[in-house]
């Protein structure tokens, strides 16, 4: 009988819990690669299906048993015998089976008898796409072959929690899921990652509402940082980037804190990182619009993701924003934000297009009263 | 949603315990044996009744993640094979699209390879045969952590399952006192008796014992001693526990945890008991705040309501549930009406389908109570 595993046969790089059960320990990616990838036989984790000739020569060859066995094996063991019902009554999956035994289905009858009272059971057309960024990316491979996915790639998966925490909807974290290939830099991460700040326009735009300017928050302040256990990874791709991690590091000098490093975020891989699973990080950019990133999951690609390098990385879960519309129609999403308006029935007040040129503008396009009016990005607009 | 799935890992534990349960009864490792009791329980249906893919995904993960547990170890080698049964199960009878897989992480594979060289070496060759049908078709997930990590610390506290009754019983005195350990202990007892009688000439002093005479024999014994008694015990427990289901008291040592499960219930029946008496007795305020009699409501009471048909202030006013907290709006003009400001119509919206009724009609409103898992 082999004995139970005991903390001195692990491995250094296998991923065990920390002690709170919510995280697990410090460990090296590409040790944890080169670690799975030792103990497993290749065809394991390799694209292809075998065929079945094969696999049954092979499995004969394991068992060492005779081909008659093996059949019979096959025969009993296959997917068949796990059907309940015959084939030539097909049942509805979408219902539950009346009189059921198990509770989980017991559970789903309570819900399935509740939506039978309800006179109207309107389906939000949110859910009927809702599965759609998923399944979209199932399988894809790419049209040529050179961006293809090499097998034994492992695929990690983030968590960008939104930067703004009302104290009312803590309970819903609102986080995108991205997904990136480990061979990635952190800067193809970073540039994937869509913020709402980002999209920020500068300038009070009152005498030219025509003219807004070509550029956005996201060219102007290029400068970024991640922070992962002790590090800090600077963007320095443009010279327009300054090491906005130079204060956190410089307070901490005099906080008693042990001593943060740096490096460059553009020549680290994800194989080279250090970092906790399940454990929040931070990324940082514009100076000050901050969000707590949580890697969730570590693992190696399978045949059903997407195949595509291109592809990555991959928004594999957003979370849904209400839209702000106009004050005056409530139709149209809102674009600009006006203030010190006598009109507008509140200050700050949201307008469409539209309604904003018609309410401060006459026909020649003069303006009307005095007022203050900005660009305004609504955070729903990655929806 | 997940809050919402959260609900089904109760059921889904019962479930797996139940024909796990059944599964251990026979004492068989057979899949023909599991995939019999499989079709009579008909837990392919498990799967049934979810409308939209999204939700069909996420219960697929939940089930297969709750049966990987019963795959590993501690349980022991039958619950195991069990486990491994219903994986098997879960994975083809799954409707979702693409098939959610069962997730191993670096830590367990060195669990599973020695659980797959047992049965190789028990000569189960459908145990074998069925995990190599499930790595042939892309079943697993090879990941780092057995389920994805997000830290929630919001959860839970999630109670450890007993799994004594099913674990193999520990070994570590046998493991420590082996044959060849003891051959050594044998033989520095030997060289030790030795060196002191070489030291002193005459007949060794009796200060000088510090040591068992008999050291080896004695640890010998004692350790085949607790190993009969282990063999005893667990057998003893085995046996009860075959008879009946997973979760049930068998031994002694159960049954004193069963009372003191059964006190603690006593005592929280009784604290119960004591506040439903003191929140079902309002008590009547002086004159001067009549205005502000208390009310009996209970919790499931539904939105704000016609009639009073209570004790307080007379007149149609809507009351609102005691868990909600009533909007600004609507504190204001309740003080403004009970200092005598508005009229009482100003309190209920009209609503415009409404204006054409007739003065006579009453439309009582349809409670429409919301679902609750």
């Amino acid at each position: 009988m082999a004995a139970s595993n005991a903390d001195g046969t692990l491995g250094e790089h296998v991923p065990r819990y920390e002690s709170n059960d919510l995280n697990s320990q410090v460990i090296h990616i590409g040790s944890f690669r080169n670690s799975w990838l030792e103990t497993l036989p290749p065809d394991l984790y390799s694209y292809e299906i075998k065929s079945e000739e094969i696999e049954i020569a092979q499995l004969a060859e394991v068992l060492q048993i005779p081909t008659e066995t093996l059949n019979e094996l096959k025969d009993i063991c296959s997917v068949d015998s796990l059907k309940s019902h015959p084939d030539d009554q097909p049942v509805d999956s979408n219902v539950v089976p009346p009189n059921p035994d198990l509770a989980c289905l017991r559970l789903r009858k309570k819900r399935q008898d509740y939506k039978k009272t309800l006179v109207r059971d309107l389906v939000g057309r949110h859910d009927t796409y809702s599965n759609e960024m998923e399944s979209v990316h199932m399988g894809l491979m790419p049209e040529d072959s050179t961006s293809v996915v090499p097998e034994g790639e492992i695929i990690l998966s983030f968590n960008i929690v939104y930067p703004i925490l009302f104290e009312r909807f803590k309970h819903v974290r609102a986080h995108q899921t991205m997904q990136v290939l480990g061979s990635q830099n952190l800067t193809e991460l970073r540039d994937a990652i869509c913020c709402v700040s980002d999209l920020q326009v500068f300038g009070e735009f009152s005498n030219m509402p025509d003219a807004t300017p070509q550029y956005i928050s996201k060219d102007h302040y290029k400068s970024a940082f991640f922070y992962f256990e002790g590090v800090f990874y600077n963007d320095t791709r443009y010279p327009e980037c300054r090491d906005i991690s130079e204060t956190t590091r410089e307070w901490a000098k005099t906080r008693d804190f042990p001593e943060f490093k740096t490096a460059k975020m553009e020549d680290m891989t994800f194989y080279d990182l250090r970092m906790k699973i399940g454990y929040p990080y931070f990324y940082c950019h514009q100076g000050d619009c901050e969000h707590v990133m949580v890697l969730t999951d570590i693992r190696l690609i399978h045949p059903d993701d997407c195949r595509d390098r291109t592809l990555y990385p991959l928004l594999s879960h957003k979370h849904r924003v209400m839209t702000r519309k106009c004050c005056v129609c409530h139709l149209y999403i809102s674009r600009w934000i006006t203030t010190n308006d006598r009109l507008a029935p509140m200050d700050p007040c949201l307008f469409c297009d539209k309604c904003f040129r018609m309410l401060h503008y006459d026909a020649q396009g003069n303006k009307l009263y005095d007022f203050q009016a900005y660009v305004y990005v609504d955070p729903g607009v990655f929806n | 949603m997940s809050e919402q799935l959260r609900k089904f890992e109760e059921p889904l534990k019962t479930d797996l315990e139940e024909l796990l349960g059944r599964f251990q009864r026979t004492t068989s490792v057979r899949y023909e044996d599991f995939s019999s009791m499989w079709r009579d329980m008909k837990f392919g249906d498990i799967f049934h009744g979810i409308q939209n893919l999204k939700e069909k995904n996420a219960f697929s993960r939940i089930a297969l993640n709750t049966a990987t547990a019963y795959f590993l170890p501690p349980y022991s080698f039958q619950v195991r094979v069990g486990g491994l049964y219903v994986l098997y199960g879960l994975y083809h009878s799954q409707c979702s699209l693409p098939k959610q897989k069962i997730r191993l992480a670096l830590k367990d594979w060195g669990d599973v390879q020695a659980f797959t060289q047992d049965a190789l070496s028990s000569q189960h060759y459908d145990v074998v045969y069925i995990l190599h049908k499930l790595l042939g078709t892309k079943a697993f997930h090879f990941t780092a952590m057995p389920v994805p990590l997000a830290f929630l610390r919001d959860k839970k506290n999630q109670v450890m399952p007993n799994t004594e009754a099913v674990a193999k019983p520990s070994s570590r005195p046998q493991q420590l006192v082996t044959t060849e350990m003891l051959e050594e202990v044998a033989n520095i007892h030997q060289h030790y008796k030795q060196l002191k009688a070489s030291v002193s000439a005459q007949h060794p002093e009796a200060s000088l014992n510090l040591v068992r005479h008999n050291l080896v024999p004695k640890l010998f014994n004692s350790v085949m001693s607790f190993s009969t008694w282990q063999n005893i015990h667990t057998q003893g427990g085995e046996a009860s526990v075959q008879s009946t289901s997973l979760d049930e008291p068998s031994t002694s040592s159960s049954s004193n945890q069963h009372q003191q499960q059964q006190e603690c219930s006593r005592r929280a029946d009784l604290l119960a008991s004591i506040k439903a008496r003191s929140y079902g007795q309002v008590v009547e305020v002086a004159k001067s705040r009549r205005h502000r009699q208390a009310e009996l409501c209970s919790a499931g009471d539904a939105g704000p309501r016609e009639d009073p048909g209570m004790g307080g202030v007379p007149g149609a006013i809507p009351r609102r549930r005691r868990r909600f907290h009533n909007s600004l709006r609507y504190r204001t003009l309740r003080r403004l009406y009970e200092t005598g400001g508005i009229p009482e119509e100003f309190l209920t919206s009209t609503k415009l389908w409404r204006l054409s009724k007739a003065d006579q009609e009453e439309t009582t409103r349809a409670i429409k109570t919301r679902f609750k898992w």
